[in-house]
């Protein structure tokens, strides 16, 4: 037990060194040795302190006379200390106490008993709160105010009312109590929320933003047209608590459907901001104005990435998809930029998901098992399925590694790769066996010039980059190119992990290069294979590094 | 009024469990269950909300270089860390003025701005009002002790300033409620200093709990500093001569907390283990450690509702349970290798980190392979950026909400309390987190607030 050697003390206060236990705090004396050491005139003033702390964590009834007493001590430590202890006990009879104290005491003590009504304080304190409210002292009026803010009873309210203008802490304190009477009564509050509005000489700019959020919460259909007008306002605290009231208004869908049909009216940094907030209150019922947003050609690009940010978020990822196409051509770099690393994470999917979606892995990031051939480039190094050739050792043929999980129609793949600076690669789609270079090619290097090509042994760079194109039954080539096919050329990283997702369905192949659709190709050809090898090619040329991995598959 | 739903968790379709039921809270919180829902139900990522650069000032123009003025309250030790490494590096903040009842914590503050600067401009004052006045400062960062942190953040907020506040960020649960609502009725953007929601490796732990890479998460374990204690003091120390208010205002020092006769400990950093002052060992790791246990299992509009009494020094081994059945485990042990550690305990696997780990450690090292991705998809999907103090500055200019909100702060921090006072009363506690009370027991829930000094009453 510790013990202060500054403090003295008799064998009679003996429950005070008890007190100054430092461990646990509650053992404490019982109530009847507390009242024992306040009425000890020997017990030293920590000691009566500590006893004040514990009567409130543990009096009773029984000890509020004993602490109304100190109310009006000498020493504001021991004001403060019967506060502490008259707050926390939870019995009818101390309201009564303390708004006698505060009838009959003055200065500092009567402040604090004022304090303490406003904690603790019901609907039987306002009349005494109220007329505080006129008194001389500025700090007891102040502190009138706060508490009635508090206890925002209709008498509180109306009791702040009448001093609104007059006194500088009735305007902060009747907001209060009007938000406390909002969280269980939105349409009384209402009324309140427009006095302050209304009310002139206006508060303070901060009570006036908390009026107007109140109002645009509680206000019905007033509240909605003062949102709509507020977000068109020309200072940017007023459009900010128009913003914040979107995520704090309740659910509603009718309610979000009018907050979200406001992007069409707004300036761009507008839109982006409430695309936002739109995204934070998480109702989708704002997705067909997003969708207009994002969509609309002559919007800002800004703008629209916001909205195809939140259309993601809210769950319409197909018209997300379509705008990111669409803004990976914008003017604007970094929302080209952020459009196509949008585009690239919307099709990473945790592996938990794509083996719902029936992915099964091709590659065991161990060693060659389900995989054959190659001529010996091929290892496993770190996990990454590697082909690497040197100086000293080049490749001078053409060389593939054929997947032994058989041939495929219709599937779904999708693998990460990186390349050297010289590589050369691809993944060959519906091989025939033994050749390797025999049919359809998503296409690699390390420049990325022939990225998200699809290649044919025949036609060469046929399934071009940016385009849809239809080989027809006759050889013709027939080709429609994507609206954003200049930004394509952008997709790829090099020298960094990339991906591919390559969609062989019928007689359409299509590439998505980091999420993003590159290449369409439509073979009519009656030749056309509808089945066939998957195979990795290392192809002839300079010293180079091919990687592989997360190679994963599904049938279609 | 306002408030959030949790995250709903929907596990992918591989998993056959059923979900657990939602922890319980507030009936006014019935939103959002879309966002997140759509995100992680197909997998599918959500991408940049990195809002160009050419877009958003805050004077609705396209300015991207406005700079956000800001103003320090309480700047002492850890305020030099702030301000050195975090505040002063920005170039969209201008810090310039201090407030510090200690005239050469203000007089050091002023030396290490006006250098940074190379101006003399910042200016320095000891009552709060001389700040939260001013039309110019946009917001402030308060690195006070302990018990000044809501009260200074709740004065600052009506007077219309953001705040960057220190943690542990209240000190009962009552004060936590005025904090939530006072940011909401003001509209402020509140960040309360618990980094490690910023940090990359945490955020990462985080994800795979929150995605269902681990499976179901059944325990969480959250470090507490093995050298500090649970049991609070209440006597004084002895009384030494007061200073020269010009040096320290021991008034403004004490603020709304109850008097004591001053002695030079208090201010040197001996107010930890008083009651009035500290929040206890489970408050000094456990705003860290449990704000991340909660953000990762959804909890972040909750608390546990279970509070056992382990009766040891240090809290060890305290198992909090939440309503539906996961238990958050504080330990002081040493399974992590530095400080501040958590671990996430699924059906499929477990993660653990802590301060100065080069990664994670993981069940399943294949995980690791995609870290960068997961945390990546986190950034992108949330828009937050792996640096706390950023992550508060963009949301000022924006207004959305940051990631140590006033909720997740208030939340975290009642789980410290109901902590603190179930080793106090030395029993065991449950409690109710939609009514933020305890369940019979009368003397528990006195410790919901406590009184102000005459003429301080803030919150």
């Amino acid at each position: 037990m510790k013990i202060s050697s500054a403090l003295f003390f008799s064998i009679r206060t003996l429950p005070a060194l008890v007190l100054l236990c430092t461990a646990p705090l509650f053992a404490a004396p019982s109530e009847a040795e507390l009242l024992a050491v306040l009425r000890d005139p020997d017990a030293s003033v920590n000691a009566q302190v500590t006893a004040l702390q514990q009567l409130g964590d543990s009096g009773t009834a029984a000890a509020i006379p004993a602490l109304t007493a100190l109310l009006g001590a000498d020493q504001a430590f021991l004001r403060d200390a019967a506060r502490y202890a008259l707050e926390n006990i939870p019995d009818p009879s101390v309201e009564p106490a303390l708004l006698a104290a505060a009838e009959k005491l003055s200065g500092p003590a009567q402040l604090g008993v004022v304090q303490s009504l406003g904690q603790i304080g019901s609907a039987k304190s306002v009349p005494a709160l109220a007329h505080f409210l006129s008194a001389e002292e500025t700090g007891l009026v102040a502190t009138a105010a706060q508490s009635l803010g508090k206890i925002a009873t209709p008498a509180a309210l109306a009791a702040l009312e009448a001093r609104l203008g007059k006194i500088s802490s009735a305007a902060p304190a009747f907001l209060q109590a009007a938000d406390r009477l909002a969280s269980h009564d939105p349409r009384a509050a209402a009324p309140h929320y427009r006095r302050l509005l209304e009310f002139f000489p206006a508060p303070s700019e901060a009570v006036r933003l908390g009026a107007l959020r109140g109002l645009m919460l509680t206000g019905g259909p007033e509240g909605f047209a003062l949102w709509e007008k507020s977000l068109r306002a020309d200072d940017v605290a007023t459009v900010d608590t128009a913003l914040r009231a979107v995520v704090d208004f309740p659910a509603d869908s009718a309610a979000t459907k009018r907050f979200s049909s406001a992007l069409a009216e707004v300036s761009p940094a507008t839109q982006i901001r409430l695309a936002a907030v739109l995204t934070e209150r998480g109702d989708p019922a704002a997705n067909e104005a997003l969708r207009q947003l994002a969509l609309h050609d002559s919007a800002d690009p800004a703008a629209r990435f916001a909205a195809a940010r939140a259309l993601v978020a809210l769950g319409d990822i197909s018209s997300a998809e379509k705008a990111l196409n669409l803004l990976l051509v914008s003017a604007d770099n970094s929302v080209a930029d952020s459009a196509r690393q949008a585009l690239h994470f919307l099709n990473y999917e945790t592996p938990a998901a794509e083996a719902a979606l029936g992915f099964q892995p091709m590659f065991n990031g161990e060693n060659l098992d389900g995989w054959r051939g190659g001529d010996g480039w091929w290892s496993v190094v770190n996990g990454v399925l590697t082909a690497q050739s040197t100086a000293e050792k080049p490749c001078t043929r053409n060389s593939h590694l054929f997947w032994e999980g058989g041939e495929k129609k219709d599937f779904e793949l999708r693998a990460e790769f990186r390349l050297s600076k010289d590589a050369n690669s691809g993944i060959q789609l519906r091989a025939r066996d033994a050749n390797g270079d025999t049919s359809y090619q998503a296409d690699m290097n390390g420049s990325g010039e022939y990225a998200g090509f699809l290649y044919h042994p025949e036609f060469h760079l046929v399934g071009e980059r940016g385009s849809q194109v239809v080989l027809s039954a006759d050889k013709k080539i027939a080709r429609t190119p994507f609206p954003n096919k200049e930004a394509l050329n952008r997709v790829f990283q090099p020298g960094a992990w990339n991906d591919y997702r390559i969609v062989a369905q019928g007689r359409t192949l299509t590439l998505y290069l980091n999420g993003v659709k590159t290449s369409e190709f439509t073979d009519l050809r009656p030749a056309a294979p509808a089945a066939g090898l998957i195979t990795l090619q290392m192809h002839s040329g300079p010293p180079m590094k091919i990687e592989f991995r997360n190679l994963r598959l599904r049938d279609l | 009024m306002a408030c959030r739903e949790p995250l709903r968790r929907v596990l992918v379709l591989k998993f056959t469990m059923t979900p657990r039921a939602p922890l319980p809270v507030s009936s006014a919180c019935n939103r959002r269950q879309f966002l997140q829902k759509a995100a992680l139900a197909t997998g599918a990522v959500v991408f940049p909300s990195l809002i160009p650069a050419t877009a958003l000032g805050r004077n609705g123009t396209i300015a991207p270089s406005n700079r956000i003025v800001m103003a320090g309250v309480g700047f002492g030790r850890r305020a030099e860390y702030l301000t050195g490494h975090w505040f002063l590096q920005q170039k969209d903040v201008q810090l310039v003025a201090i407030c510090d009842v200690r005239k050469e914590r203000r007089t050091a503050a002023k030396q290490r701005i006006d250098a940074h600067y190379k101006n003399t401009d910042c200016t320095t004052c000891v009552e709060m009002d001389e700040v939260l006045s001013r039309a110019d400062i946009d917001a402030i960062v308060s690195a006070t002790g302990d018990r000044l942190h809501t009260p200074v953040a709740i004065r600052a907020m009506r007077a219309g300033k953001d705040v960057y506040s220190e943690k542990p960020a209240t000190m009962t649960t009552g004060e936590g409620q005025e904090l939530v609502r006072t940011a909401a009725a003001y509209g402020r953007v509140y960040q309360a200093g618990m980094q490690r929601l910023s940090e990359r490796n945490f955020i990462f732990c985080d994800e795979l709990a929150r995605r269902g890479f681990l499976g179901e998460i059944q325990t969480v374990h959250a470090h507490l500093a093995p050298w500090g204690g649970v049991h609070m003091r209440r006597d004084w120390l002895p009384e030494q001569p007061l200073p020269n208010p010009a040096e320290i205002d021991w008034d403004r020092w004490l603020g709304p907390c109850p008097w004591r006769p001053y002695n030079q400990e208090y201010v040197k950093g001996g107010w930890h283990n008083h009651y009035d002052f500290y929040t206890s060992v489970i408050g000094e790791w456990g705003s860290h450690t449990f704000a991340s246990c909660q953000s990762a299992l959804n909890a972040q509009d909750t608390s546990p509702v279970h509070y056992p009494y382990v009766n040891n020094a240090n809290a060890d081994g305290l198992a909090m349970t939440f309503a539906n059945g996961v238990k958050m485990l504080s330990l002081a042990d040493s399974q992590w290798r530095g400080s501040c550690g958590i671990r996430y305990i699924g059906t499929e696997g477990w993660c653990a980190t802590a301060d100065g780990y080069s990664a994670p450690e993981v069940s399943n090292p294949a995980l690791l392979r995609d870290l960068h991705k997961i945390v990546q998809n986190y950034l992108l999907r949330t828009g937050r950026e792996l640096d706390h103090v950023r992550n508060f500055l963009s949301c000022v200019k924006s207004r959305r909400e940051t990631v140590a909100n006033p909720s997740l702060t208030h939340r975290t921090m009642s789980t410290v309390h109901c902590a603190n006072i179930a080793q106090w009363l030395g029993r065991d506690l449950t409690w109710d987190p939609v009514k933020e009370e305890f369940v019979n027991d009368d003397q528990a829930n006195r410790l919901r607030s406590r009184a102000s000094r005459e003429g301080w009453q803030i919150v």
